[in-house]
């Protein structure tokens, strides 16, 4: 089965279809993890895009069903140079393959990868086609031309009802807007008790709740378009204690009045160092984002810069000068990658103890 | 552990890394298949592959080839059922290529997971110009992609590039000119750093020149490896598809293959048909310098003398050869690396054993048949720029002829070798270089017999020896040899032509043998070189030079105690005078019967032990120094053997020769009285009056 992948600049690579036939558009990435595929895909802050994975040799260890960050993928396609037909894991249940299929993702295998990257890497993102029929090239082109771009993916990818976790501990709400399981983890696993909430959550509700802190996820799309939660977040940081991850970072950003943009190809990986500015120390953290906090922005918002990205010196993370109100760009919760700076979940524990 | 190097290969799939990989080990085979195992049967296969040996990878294909399941591989090796799979991926393509026609697409495919054109051929049984033609037709040729270590997400300027069968070459061509140098590869015996050394000084030196330097080169391990080294970098296997994809690539002025040693020598032919431009000595006068005829008639028009030899294709051929030259002789298997499986022979009987057991002998593998000329061997490396010769330093061997330069303990200057002698040597040298045409190194080795001079070698490329010689005597000699190569003649150096004057210092090379790593390996002193390191001791007076030498190469030295000796009956009356000065340094002797026999019948007062005793002893710690000159060597079985791998085990000095037991006694002397030793540093020896 053939595999096309078609850009809006005219690039056109051939490979290998995998996954569900059929075809697929969306925002090209790349992201540069070795491991972690399975994370990766399910992990839904990559709603409406195509993941283009830059390690050649996916499906390794193959897929099981203890490392998704949610049911689904959430992607609309996959890239990959080598895929992996015999995996080689105590824990494998499937191939990536089989997974793509009962997703119903669309896959590519066999391409120059590194030259994708590369391509993204000087044109920034770009739309594109993933396809496994046969398609002209006029077919091509009418997919893109039809392709209407989303930004507002946070308002669909997260839970639509409450969702109780019980728990001995802190009582936190946890905003979903795509949230990663493992977030939900690290916080069970400081004993909180967790109230996933909807987007559209509004302040009284969660005043309601009488929650000790709440926690605002990570999810897909531009943070502009999380206008309810842009609100809800303005209200609640006078009265609780907030712990912005990813989107939730960029929605607190836009809470105080500052501003985001897009990142030219953004930063999808496991290895990008950040240094944490409270503490002159510097952590590996894996990261799965499209846009930033604008650092001119929020400097008279009564908004400290905490952690920068020693690649570009992006914003990295914030804290507000005296509210118990901080964020970062970053995954502390690792999944895959390193979890060094999961340190962020204490501390996030400790601001809603009042220290 | 017991390997003395390695290689790694960079490709885009786990199928491609691995088959450049054994392809870049310059063992027999190039694909995953050895006619040796394929010749197993089912029994013996299935032995080999639970044996875990070097040629496991290659047991494991023929396992896969002949039907035995993954989870049947995996339950014997424990290998990664991951790994088993992307072997049997190959194995699987493999008769793909046998079973179908072989269409462009499934060529790109080949060449794509690794497989090199001459293995493609034979698989799918297609001449070479037909592939090549399709090759070129079709543009199937690979692209370089840069390793960057951030996954292309950044620019990055690592020039560092490996080759794979993708759709972008990211290949940046310099307009610049430039050299290309071919490096060593692997480390092995015989092949080992020092190669590298002269590969890594070759670069400076043509930088210095004014042109990019270019290296390829598959050794991790390795200086020329660093991506800071040369302007450009090529991690690729040293096999000649690849190095000629790069060429093609590069369009240099000019390749440099005598920095390489052998692995770089070897691709001189097939370089030289293909037009490429081979800077220094040219390929023909390497190919009258590794072909015994055209050597022997060269040697013969400039008056030379080498020990007399002849090329043999079996057995018969070869006891007549034997006959005619007189016992004993050398013999050994013509191209190989570090004297393999070379032998000094005494008799019919050894040489029918050897050629029988030792050697795969045939029309294309012949057998080189040499007069064993006993004397003194003498090492002198030169650069030449085609006229005059500059000669740093010339070294002697301690160990008379019959042991591997590699193994044997070399001196710097020479120490028994009259003016007269010298003067031969320098004119023999600089006729047999201007005679080969030599741009740049050349390593010559000669034998004295105290009346004759003898060539017994030439290599017009760089040797072990250049980089002692280049630290000793603080000649660059790499950077001279490249000086020659573009033009730049020796007579306008600094340095000048001739020999240069002794330095104020002695050197002594030590060789380090890895016996205790190396349990199957018997470390007596042969034509096959058996060291993997060296050592050099300086010093201003030569004991003390033995000594640091000595010292540094890990020797435990004995001020009194213990001798046993073992000698072997040809060794007798010359080990006599060498056990009495033993005595006379305070030691007793313990001897084998049949040496004890000899010795107390010439009033040498010593106890009989023995094998079983010897052993006894040593494991008690009643023996601090072995000699034992071993009758038949390279055999397990024999006590000699025992001998020597107890020795090792209990780290005992054990001398096989009896040249470097009588060397040994001035450390020995140095440590029992004392002498007062002092450290100074190379430059303090090199330029302090």
């Amino acid at each position: 089965m053939k595999g096309i992948l078609y850009l809006e600049d005219g690039t056109l690579y051939t490979g290998i279809g995998i996954g569900k036939k059929g075809t697929s558009v969306g925002e090209l990435v790349f992201n540069t993890s070795m491991t972690g595929y399975q994370e990766i895909l399910t992990d839904p802050s990559y709603a409406g895009q195509i993941i283009t994975m830059t390690y050649p040799l996916i499906g390794n260890y193959g897929v099981n069903s203890f490392e998704k960050e949610s049911n689904y993928v959430y992607a609309r396609g996959f890239v990959v140079k080598n895929i992996c037909e015999n995996p080689s894991n105590y824990m494998s249940e499937k191939t990536i393959d089989e997974m793509l299929k009962e997703m119903g993702i669309v896959g590519i295998s066999g391409v120059d990868t590194r030259s994708i990257t590369k391509k993204i890497r000087n044109c920034g993102a770009l739309k594109c086609v993933i396809t496994n029929e046969e398609l002209s090239e006029e077919e091509l082109k009418l997919h893109l031309k039809n392709l209407q771009q989303r930004e507002d993916w946070m308002k669909e990818v997260g839970t639509r009802e409450i969702i109780h976790i019980p728990g001995e501990g802190h009582r936190v709400v946890l905003v979903d807007f795509g949230v990663k399981r493992n977030i939900v983890r690290n916080l069970m696993a400081r004993n909180c008790d967790i109230t996933i909430v909807p987007y559209n959550i509004t302040f009284e509700e969660i005043e309601r709740i009488n929650p000790d802190g709440i926690l605002l996820s990570n999810g897909p799309g531009d943070p502009k378009e999380a206008t309810e939660a842009i609100e809800m977040v303005k209200k609640t940081m006078l009265k609780y204690p907030i712990f912005g991850i990813c989107l939730g970072h960029q929605i607190l950003g836009l809470a105080v009045g500052g501003d985001t943009y897009k990142l030219k190809y953004g930063h999808r990986g496991g290895n990008h160092g950040v240094k944490d500015l409270d503490l002159d120390r510097v952590f590996i953290t894996s990261q799965n984002h499209g846009f930033a906090v604008d650092e001119e922005s929020i400097k008279d918002k009564d908004m400290i810069v905490t952690h920068i990205n020693l690649n570009d010196n992006t914003v990295e993370g914030m804290r507000h000068k005296t509210l118990p109100v901080f964020s970062v760009q970053f995954h502390p919760e690792g999944a895959p990658g390193p979890q060094d700076s999961a340190y962020l979940f204490d501390k996030f524990i400790n601001s809603m103890k009042g220290e | 552990m017991k390997a003395t190097g390695e290689v790694m290969a960079i490709d885009r799939s786990f199928e491609s890394a691995l088959l450049k990989a054994v392809t870049s080990l310059e063992v027999k085979a190039t694909g995953l298949w050895l006619n040796s195992i394929m010749e197993m049967s089912d029994k013996e296969l299935e032995d080999k592959i639970k044996s875990s040996d070097d040629e496991r990878i290659f047991a494991v294909a023929e396992g896969l080839r002949r039907g035995v399941t993954i989870g049947k591989l995996h339950e014997i090796t424990k290998i990664d059922k991951w790994f088993l799979n992307k072997i049997k991926n190959i194995v699987d393509f493999e008769n793909k290529l046998k079973n179908e026609k072989l269409t462009i697409e499934l060529l790109r495919k080949a060449e794509s997971m690794g497989f090199i054109d001459k293995d493609i051929c034979e698989l799918s049984m297609i001449n070479y110009e037909e592939l090549k033609k399709m090759r070129e037709e079709n543009k199937i040729y690979p692209v370089y992609k840069m390793v960057d270590t951030c996954s292309g997400e950044f620019a990055a300027k690592t020039p560092y590039y490996y080759s794979c069968y993708e759709d972008e070459n990211e290949n940046i061509i310099s307009d610049d000119k430039k050299i290309l140098v071919i490096g060593s590869g692997p480390i092995r015996i015989g092949q080992g750093i020092e190669f590298d050394y002269c590969t890594v000084h070759g670069v400076w030196a043509i930088k210095e020149e004014g042109y990019q330097s270019i290296i390829i080169n598959n050794n991790p391990e390795t200086v020329s490896t660093d991506f800071d080294t040369a302007d450009k970098l090529y991690f690729e296997s040293l096999y000649i598809d690849n190095v000629i994809n790069v060429i093609r690539e590069e369009k240099p002025e000019g390749v440099i293959v005598q920095f390489g040693g052998q692995t770089a020598v070897n691709l001189a032919q097939k370089l030289h048909q293909m037009g490429v431009k081979i800077l220094g000595t040219q390929f023909d006068s390497i190919d009258i310098a590794e072909d015994r005829k055209k050597f022997s008639k060269m040697l013969k028009e400039i008056g030379i003398a080498a020990p007399k030899g002849e090329s043999v294709t079996n057995l018969q051929e070869a006891l007549s050869a034997a006959e005619r030259l007189g016992y004993p002789v050398l013999v050994r298997p013509s191209y190989v690396i570090g004297g393999r499986a070379m032998e000094v022979v005494y008799d019919v009987e050894t040489l029918t054993k050897y050629i029988n057991e030792a050697v795969n002998i045939s029309e294309n593998r012949p057998i080189l048949v040499d007069k064993y000329i006993r004397g003194t061997e003498i090492e002198v490396d030169a650069v030449s720029d085609g006229e005059d010769i500059l000669i740093p330093g010339i070294m002697e061997h301690v160990e008379r002829t019959g042991v591997h330069s590699g193994d044997s303990i070399t001196v710097y200057p020479p120490i028994t070798l009259s003016d007269e002698v010298i003067e031969k040597l320098i004119k023999y040298t600089k006729e047999i270089a201007v005679k080969l045409k030599t741009i740049g190194l050349i390593n010559i080795q000669y034998v004295y017999n105290g009346k004759e001079i003898y060539v017994i070698e030439v290599n017009p490329r760089a040797s072990r020896t250049v980089p002692i010689l280049s630290k000793v005597t603080g000649v660059p000699m790499v950077k001279l040899a490249v000086n020659a190569m573009v033009g730049k003649k020796l007579k306008d150096t600094f340095y000048g032509t001739g020999l240069v004057k002794n330095k104020n210092l002695y050197a002594v090379k030590v060789p380090v043998f890895s016996g205790e790593k190396l349990t199957d390996a018997d470390i007596y002193l042969g034509p096959e070189m058996k060291s993997t390191g060296e050592v050099l001791g300086l010093d201003g007076d030569f004991d003390k030079a033995v000594y640091k030498g000595f010292v540094a190469a890990g020797f435990k030295i004995p001020e009194k105690g213990n001798v046993y000796v073992a000698l072997k009956e040809a060794d007798y009356e010359e080990g006599l005078n060498l056990i009495k000065d033993y005595i006379d340094a305070g030691f007793k002797i313990q001897a084998s019967c049949g040496t004890a026999d000899y010795l107390i019948k010439n009033n040498i007062d010593c106890i009989k032990v023995t094998l079983k005793d010897a052993l006894g002893n040593i494991s008690r710690g009643n023996i601090d120094l072995i000699i034992n000159t071993p009758t038949r060597a390279n055999s397990i079985e024999t006590s000699g053997f025992k001998l020597r791998k107890k020795a090792l085990e209990y780290k005992i000095p054990i001398f096989t020769s009896l040249d470097t037991s009588k060397i040994f006694l001035k450390a020995i002397r140095v440590e029992r009285y004392k002498k007062d030793i002092k450290y100074k540093t190379l430059k303090e020896y090199l330029f302090r009056k």
